[in-house]
């Protein structure tokens, strides 16, 4: 059913990663269904339960809040800043690498030089940071910073795939025979430099959600009482040596939020790319 | 060779010069007026007019654009990065304080990074099978721990559980130079483990890649031994996309120290940056990006001289 | 023993697919006696290198070899990795194909060179450097001391050749493997180096084992040829036995299929003169270099007219300006000086009109099937783009009826048109590049090389395509080639070109048969002729001209 390839590239351990990824995405839909608790509803009595209580399936915090439910609550919030980051990188990096590798000469300079070089002097984290002082943080800043310092990578990876592909023979063909610019750039090149745009998209997501979680464990993501996964990390640290669930649990769903992306992005590759060289 | 390393450095300053005027824009280009921007607390609250006028006074934005970006510039050049909204310090003295701890942590995981990933990747190429499929496995787990999460369970399991090493802090090397180095060594395994998993996935697909080039088969029909054969002809070719790597990785990693500074409470010049973006003091805060993406440029500096040393067609 | 050096019996290989095996040769047993050379011929997949590789077993991993391959007495097959090793470099020596690729980028040649004579001799570095200096002195390196120094990427492909049969001289071998030594190399340069082989082989008596598509070159040097197809020996004679009487079908059919210089005497009549459709006059071409850098100009004071209905072959080696000129014609390139006229229309400017011109008039095929198809794009959706691009016709189901005309049109099912490039052979793409060429109905077609990427018998079908086509619908042709045999085929006038200048030109008989040019002659020279008797003939006067 499944074209070989792809059979090939989907070992047991990807579908798997591919099952969580998919249980992730209903849950970010159909949130307030699945989840049992209100995730703001705090109860004192109820603090630092340990998971498998009665009710409170994966245990509460501090405040007496249910995990699950904040964690289900946190996923929404997680991947609509990973997927619309991602999003917008993808269109800002894919047309400015198009934009650069097709015509070269200043353009690429502006693009790729000027562009992307100095933005890749910076740590991506570095740069949320300073984006983050200059406008306070909320999830509107995370999307638009992280989408403009994600965008590097697809307009890399866009670049070098367009300079490689333009040297094809098909590329001179269309110009020959008459294709207009935007012809031969949107249907010519890009169908053909799209498959590692497509891995790098899986990968990205997997970057983000390990940006924000880094950047709202720092108390700089999203604004508080809103459930995150890194908040979720930062408070039950303070009660590590005695419940130590409640770091573990958000830890390893962000462990394997990420881990799933990044399986899925391998699986791509595999699928669509397998002649690239990459370390992630 | 020595107009490569040149070539460099001259690309390298030009880039140093965009990354200044990109931070100088970035606090013109919110929009809004940056004093009451960064006085405004996220909430809304108003600033009192006293307090945007101090602001305005230690930022000089009151002067034209050009002579802002111009004494910016100079600044920078003569090491004068201002002084701190909340002490006052002078921002360079701040950061020339905590700038050796962060490298050192930084040095310790990339040397860990490198010594561990090269031979592991290269292992897992060259041996294939389930070495090879645990290495994938192991590695794709390694990329996806964020350090605050595994540091986290380091502190419960090396510092709480087994009372082995302690959980966070500073000691100075002058003062206690055993407590100095095990106060590092949590913190640089954080660091570590996801540029570990980075260098050694690279490092496999680069051999595996140059396991099938042509000259490999041309050192084998010279009668070469097959370790004669890898050493030379597959690993020594490998490196170049590895030290490509190692490059990008450094940056990352010198970001990740603002989460593992924090996990560790590690004095170092990313908490002194996290602390000045908790508290909007914005000359801190730019000094200390200043400071980072400087560093940056010039690692990717000394790794393009590396890479120019290791391939004679890029050295022209 | 009787007297061979090299024996193999039934030498089968396999490559390991998945779990299972794919068998890949079979039951080739042929030998080698000291001192010959032995020609192992085939078009792509019969197995030939395969073969060659599997004697020292360097092939990749995953692969396996039955049978028996004795050299001098020993079997290769049974021995392990540590005896192979011993032989290899010594005994037999390989040298290979793309010697860009065959050398490692980050040595030198002295690396290379030390390596190899270290290898089998425990000498110092300083002898082993002296000796390298000697060796590559022997295979006629220009400058030895200096170029020692250098790396692969530093030498033109003719030295990286030298240097690699260096390495394969440095232990004397008594059996040295060519696989496919010059087919990346221009005619001339393949000619120099062929005649080293030769050269080399006199002085040390050793034995050649030469791996080749082109009959020409084992003409030139075999003294027995194996023909190869499918991964089975076809036939194995003495050269000129082969050459005069094939036995084997396909022997007789390769042999046909392959192009002859001299052998056309009924060349192409020029047509009768009327106003050329494309026209050049003291054209001169540049690409833009980077910043700041002046451009490189790859072609100057081309002076050029094709008379409607007429096919101009366009020849030189590497860096001629020949594809350069066919992309000026086609507008790809800007005239940097002179006039470029196209159907009476002077088209210099390059403006936008002018590029609309080119592209209702000039169409191009281009040279490599693997590439110049779209691989997003159904065969049917690529035939037709021009239409929609040059006479925006927006109709799908006009384009789609157009695309199946013109797929019948290349003698291709008319049913291919949802297909996709890569399903199809490189023959067949190649048909199907004609077929996009055709579609706007040109007066002009500019073929840039679209044989050479084939194989002989693929080549030789495309080629007879492109002359009925030519005839039925009267376009005229640029044709650019490299071998001159091919342009003797169907071109009625030659241009040869050379460093970006044209040498001569003149109707193809007279270019060919009786040059005025030395470059010219040199040309005809060096490309090797499929006739043993020519090619010993010429051989010997180039020796004596050596002296």
């Amino acid at each position: 059913m499944l074209p070989e390839r792809l059979r090939a590239a989907m070992t047991p351990l990807r579908w798997v990663a591919f099952g969580y990824v998919v249980a992730v995405l209903v849950v970010v839909v159909a949130a307030p269904v699945f989840a049992p608790h209100d995730p703001l509803q705090q109860d004192v009595s109820l603090r630092l339960l340990p998971p498998g209580t009665e009710g409170y399936l994966l245990g509460t915090d501090e405040l007496g809040r249910d995990i699950l439910s904040r964690l289900m609550y946190g996923a929404r919030v997680e991947l609509l800043i990973a997927l619309g980051a991602t999003l917008l990188a993808m269109v800002l990096g894919t047309l400015v690498g198009l934009a650069g590798g097709y015509f070269g000469g200043l353009v690429e300079v502006l693009t790729m030089r000027v562009g992307v070089d100095v933005l890749l002097a910076f740590p991506p984290i570095i740069l949320a940071l300073l984006a983050v002082t200059l406008r306070g943080p909320g999830a509107g800043t995370l999307i638009i910073a992280m989408g403009v310092l994600f965008a590097p990578t697809f307009a890399r990876i866009t670049y070098g795939q367009t300079i490689s592909v333009k040297r094809l023979e098909y590329v001179e063909a269309a110009t020959a025979f008459g294709a207009p610019t935007t012809t031969r750039m949107f249907q010519v090149v890009l169908p053909n430099v799209s498959a590692p745009i497509i891995v790098q998209f899986s990968l990205t997501i997997a970057n983000a959600v390990l940006l924000e979680s880094g950047l709202s464990y720092l108390g700089l993501g999203v604004v508080p009482p809103t459930p995150s996964w890194g908040s979720m990390v930062a408070q039950g640290q303070r009660y590590l040596a005695t419940e130590p669930h409640a770091l573990l649990v958000p830890g390893a769903v962000i462990v394997l939020t990420i881990l799933a992306f990044g399986l899925l992005g391998d699986a791509l590759r595999q699928w669509l790319d397998p002649k690239s060289r990459s370390a992630r | 060779m020595l107009g490569y390393i040149l070539r460099r450095v001259a690309v390298g300053i030009g880039l140093v010069y965009l990354v200044l005027t990109l931070i100088f824009l970035a606090l013109h280009l919110v929009p809004g007026d940056p004093a009451l921007l960064l006085l405004s607390q996220g909430d809304g609250a108003s600033a009192t007019p006293e307090a945007v006028e101090r602001v305005r006074e230690q930022l000089g934005l009151n002067q034209p654009l050009l002579v802002q970006y111009w004494d910016f510039l100079s600044g920078v050049v003569t090491g004068d990065l201002g002084q701190s909204f909340r002490t006052s310090q002078d921002v360079a003295a701040a950061i020339g304080e905590r700038l050796p701890r962060t490298l050192e942590l930084v040095g310790l995981a990339t040397l860990i990074a490198v010594v561990l990933g090269i031979p592991w990747g290269a292992w897992a190429a060259r041996r294939g099978g389930l070495v090879d499929s645990t290495t994938t496995t192991l590695t794709s787990i390694g990329v996806a721990l964020p350090v605050f999460v595994f540091g986290s369970v380091l502190i419960l399991f090396f510092s709480l559980k087994l009372a082995w090493l302690p959980a966070g802090g500073f000691a100075s090397m002058g003062e206690d130079p055993g407590r100095h180095l095990q106060l590092l060594v949590l913190p640089a395994i954080a660091l570590a483990v996801g540029f570990t998993s980075v260098i050694a996935r690279m490092t496999r697909s680069a051999v595996q890649e140059m396991l099938h080039a042509d000259w490999v088969r041309t050192a084998r029909s010279l009668g070469l031994s097959r370790r004669r054969v890898f050493r030379r002809y597959v690993l020594r070719n490998s490196l170049n996309p590895v030290v490509t790597v190692i490059g990008l990785g450094v940056g990352t990693l010198l970001g990740s120290t603002v989460l593992v500074e924090r996990v560790f409470n590690y004095p170092g010049l990313s908490s002194l940056l996290v602390d000045a973006v908790t508290a909007r003091d914005y000359p801190v805060v730019q000094g200390v990006v200043i400071t980072i993406a400087v560093l940056f440029i010039a690692i990717n500096i000394v790794v393009d001289v590396i890479y120019g040393v290791l391939d004679p067609r890029v050295r022209r | 023993m009787s007297g061979s050096l090299l024996q193999l019996e039934q030498v089968e290989v396999s490559f390991r697919s998945g779990k299972s095996w794919k068998q890949v040769t079979y039951d080739v047993s042929f030998d080698i006696a000291p001192g010959e050379t032995v020609a192992l011929v085939g078009e792509s997949g019969s197995g030939k290198s395969v073969t060659a590789m599997s004697i020292l077993d360097l092939l990749p991993a995953g692969t396996r070899r039955s049978g028996r391959i004795l050299f001098a007495g020993e079997d290769l097959v049974a021995a392990d990795e540590s005896r192979l090793r011993q032989i290899r470099g010594s005994d037999v020596a390989v040298i290979f194909q793309e010697p860009m690729t065959a050398l490692n980028p980050v040595y030198t040649i002295g690396d290379h060179l030390l390596e190899a004579i270290r290898s089998h001799a425990d000498v110092p570095k300083e002898v082993a450097r002296t000796r390298a200096v000697e060796l590559l002195r022997q295979v006629h390196m220009p400058d030895p001391e200096t170029k020692i120094d250098h790396y692969p990427h530093q030498l033109s492909g003719g030295q990286r050749q030298r240097a690699m049969i260096a390495m394969a001289m440095s232990c004397e071998p008594k059996l040295l493997i060519a696989d496919e030594p010059t087919t990346a190399l221009d005619v001339t340069v393949q000619a120099e180096i062929l005649d080293l082989i030769v050269e080399l082989q006199r002085r040390t008596g050793m034995a050649v084992l030469i791996i080749t598509h082109d009959m020409g070159v084992v003409a030139d040097v075999a003294d027995r040829v194996v023909v190869m197809r499918e991964g089975r020996v076809v036939e194995s004679q003495p050269v000129r036995s082969l050459f005069n009487t094939p036995e084997a079908d396909y022997t007789r059919e390769l042999l046909e299929a392959v192009p002859r210089l001299g052998s056309h005497a009924d060349v192409a009549a020029p047509p009768p003169p009327g106003e050329p459709v494309l026209s050049l006059q003291d054209v001169a071409i540049e690409y833009a270099g980077a910043w700041r850098k002046a451009g490189f100009r790859a072609a100057e004071g081309i002076d050029l007219d094709i008379a409607p209905g007429e096919i101009i072959g366009l020849v030189g080696e590497s860096g001629s300006g020949k594809s350069t000129i066919g992309r000026a014609a086609m507008g790809l390139l800007p005239v940097a000086a002179g006039r470029l006229t196209v159907g009476g229309r002077d088209v210099s400017a390059g403006g936008r009109t002018d590029l609309h011109h080119i592209r209702r008039h000039v169409s191009m095929v281009f040279q490599d099937p693997a590439s110049s198809l779209n691989p997003r794009r159904t065969i049917g959706q690529s035939i037709t783009d021009p239409l929609l691009w040059t006479q925006g016709v927006r109709s799908r189901a006009e384009r789609r009826r157009r695309a199946a005309e013109l797929l019948d049109m290349v003698r291709l099912p008319g049913a291919w048109v949802d297909r996709y490039p890569h399903e199809l052979s490189g023959g067949q793409r190649q048909r199907i590049g004609i077929a996009r060429a055709l579609a706007t109905k040109p007066a002009l077609m500019v073929a840039d090389e679209p044989t050479s990427a084939l194989d002989v018998s693929v080549q030789a079908s495309v080629l007879e395509l492109f002359t009925q086509l030519q005839q039925e619908l009267g376009f005229s042709s640029l044709f650019i080639s490299h071998d001159l045999s091919v342009v003797e085929s169907l071109a009625s006038r030659v241009v040869v070109l050379r460093q970006g200048h044209i040498v001569e030109q003149g109707p193809t008989l007279e270019v060919l048969r009786s040059p005025r040019e030395d470059y010219t002659r040199a040309l005809i020279a060096a490309a090797p002729v499929p006739d043993p008797d020519v090619q010993a003939e010429r051989r010997a006067r180039r020796a004596e001209l050596v002296g």
